[in-house]
């Protein structure tokens, strides 16, 4: 075994590792705000061609892959004119793909609130808005927060197909080092490591804010 | 008791409520006066608590006819936000907002909808929170709580809100006796505040004692109204009489 080869890399993984996390910071961070306005709408009974839409949404971007989904914005939409860099398509993509996903989650938490909320808040003359804002979507939320962090885990592992938009990201710097060293077992290990390092940090930090939100209140 | 000329603040008039086939409300017509204090007793399923909540709006009537202060307040109304901001509602189950303490589930509610600054909210909260003696919980949120505790806070936020009508759909419900029993004390203390009360109660001695009028209602009609004394020590209509004496065996 040879780690050294890992070692000599260190600076170029380090690099790699920044990328994958700012994509998924960003992608994340879209997806969360998607999440938020689609799953809020989707609660809501909406009807007609808004509700078409949502759905359609929603149901195409969690039952297709996200590779095509990456293939289809990065080179399919040249085709109407919308030509992405590969990491303005790779960020659009991730989110689109985590906000479907995410959405679904936020709107599961807004289920799950109590009617007597809605009741009493439409009795003290809360606005639709005014209650969705204060009152139910605080408490989605808190309902929602550990599986909005297995969101974000899902983004950081989806990530690594942004590798074939020659984004040099985790798993594509991966792939260099091997073609130049055939040392797959030390490279890959590594890298599988660095990801389940990452994962494992924010879902401790999910656990950490969840204590202290249930410490105030359950 | 209650003046005669003093203004009528609810009118209902004829109201009808079905859910699908099932009719509710067959028919209620009733006039409230401001501040007066008005228990209603009935058994389980009669439409108590679909009254109160045709009042509040939390259901929409069929037919028929709701005034408050003379303004009509079916869904085309103008006048509707505002004279549902004077209708309050406390329920069986509490319904305070577990994500605020209990300062905030009286003083949020008016910044949000009252438009009152953060100082002016806090110091009404407080003052409000002393009428229901539970100043030293302002920190405590929700669940830290105990039944009792929850329906005073409930009750303070309405009273904070500045409600003129205050609709009970059985407050004490989902209490211990001991608890019950602490709650309607918190009502009695506000008998004399001129609000207008409308109590949906199985306590019968309570009902007595605070009321300036008893309604029976019976399969969604009102069956029989009157002072305390002629309705529960003089019913005259054989459902009444019935009630009460399953409620006096129970209790
Ligand atoms: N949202 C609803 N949908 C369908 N049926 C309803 C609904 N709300 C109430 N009902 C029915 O209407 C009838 C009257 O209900 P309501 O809650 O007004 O009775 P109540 O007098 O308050 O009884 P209780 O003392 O048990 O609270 C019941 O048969 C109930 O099942
Ligand atoms: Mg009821």
């Amino acid at each position: 075994m040879d780690f050294l080869i890992v070692y000599r890399n260190l600076p170029f993984i380090a690099e790699a590792t920044f990328k994958t996390l700012t994509h998924t910071v960003i992608a994340f961070a879209f997806a969360l705000a998607i999440a938020f306005i689609v799953g809020t709408l989707r609660s809501f009974k909406l009807k007609g061609i808004p509700k078409l839409l949502l759905d359609f949404y929603v149901e195409f971007f969690r039952g297709s892959p996200l590779l095509i989904q990456l293939f289809f914005i990065y080179y399919g939409l040249p085709k109407f004119n919308i030509v992405l860099d590969s990491s303005t398509a790779a960020i659009i993509g991730l989110a689109l793909n985590g906000g479907a996903y995410m959405s679904e989650i936020i709107r599961a938490g807004i289920l799950s609130v109590d009617k007597g909320q809605y009741e009493a808040s439409y009795t003290l003359g809360y606005t639709w808005l005014q209650k969705t804002w204060h009152i139910i979507l605080p408490q989605a939320t808190r309902i929602a927060v550990p599986s909005l962090v297995n969101g974000f885990s899902g983004i950081l592992k989806g990530s690594s197909l942004i590798s074939v938009l020659s984004i040099t990201e985790l798993t594509r710097a991966g792939q260099l080092i091997y073609t130049r060293t055939s040392k797959p077992f030390e490279i890959y290990l590594v890298i599988a490591l660095l990801y389940f390092l990452m994962t494992y940090i924010v879902s401790l930090l999910a656990l950490n804010i969840e204590t202290k939100l249930s410490a105030k209140y359950n | 008791m209650i003046n005669n000329s003093v203004e009528n603040i609810i009118e209902i008039i004829d109201i009808r409520k079905s859910f699908g086939d099932l009719e509710v409300l067959k028919g209620v017509s009733l006039s409230v006066k401001k501040g007066e204090i008005i228990s209603i007793i009935g058994s389980s399923g009669s439409g108590k608590s679909t009254l109160l909540r045709c009042i509040n709006q939390l259901e929409q009537i069929d037919s028929g006819e709701i005034l408050i202060h003379k303004c009509s307040i079916n869904k085309k109304s103008i006048h509707r936000k505002e004279m549902l901001k004077k209708t309050g509602m406390v329920f069986q189950q509490f319904n305070l907002f577990p994500h605020y303490n209990v300062l905030q589930n009286i003083s949020k509610p008016l910044m949000t909808v009252n438009k009152f600054s953060k100082e002016k909210a806090y110091q009404l909260a407080l003052d409000t929170l002393k009428t229901v003696k539970l100043e030293d919980k302002t920190d405590n949120y929700p669940l830290q709580l105990s039944g009792g505790q929850k329906q005073r806070v409930a009750i303070a936020r309405e009273l904070a809100m500045g409600c003129e009508i205050i609709l009970f759909d059985e407050p004490t419900s989902a209490l211990d006796p001991e608890l019950a029993f602490e709650v309607l004390n918190t009502i009695k203390s506000l008998a004399n505040s001129g609000r207008t009360m409308l109590i949906v109660t199985h306590h019968i001695d309570f009902a007595k004692e605070i009321s300036d009028r008893i309604l029976f209602i019976d399969d969604g009609i009102i069956c029989e109204e009157g002072t305390p004394c002629q309705v529960i020590l003089n019913p005259e209509n054989d459902r009444t009489k019935q009630f009460l004496n399953k409620i006096n065996k129970l209790f």
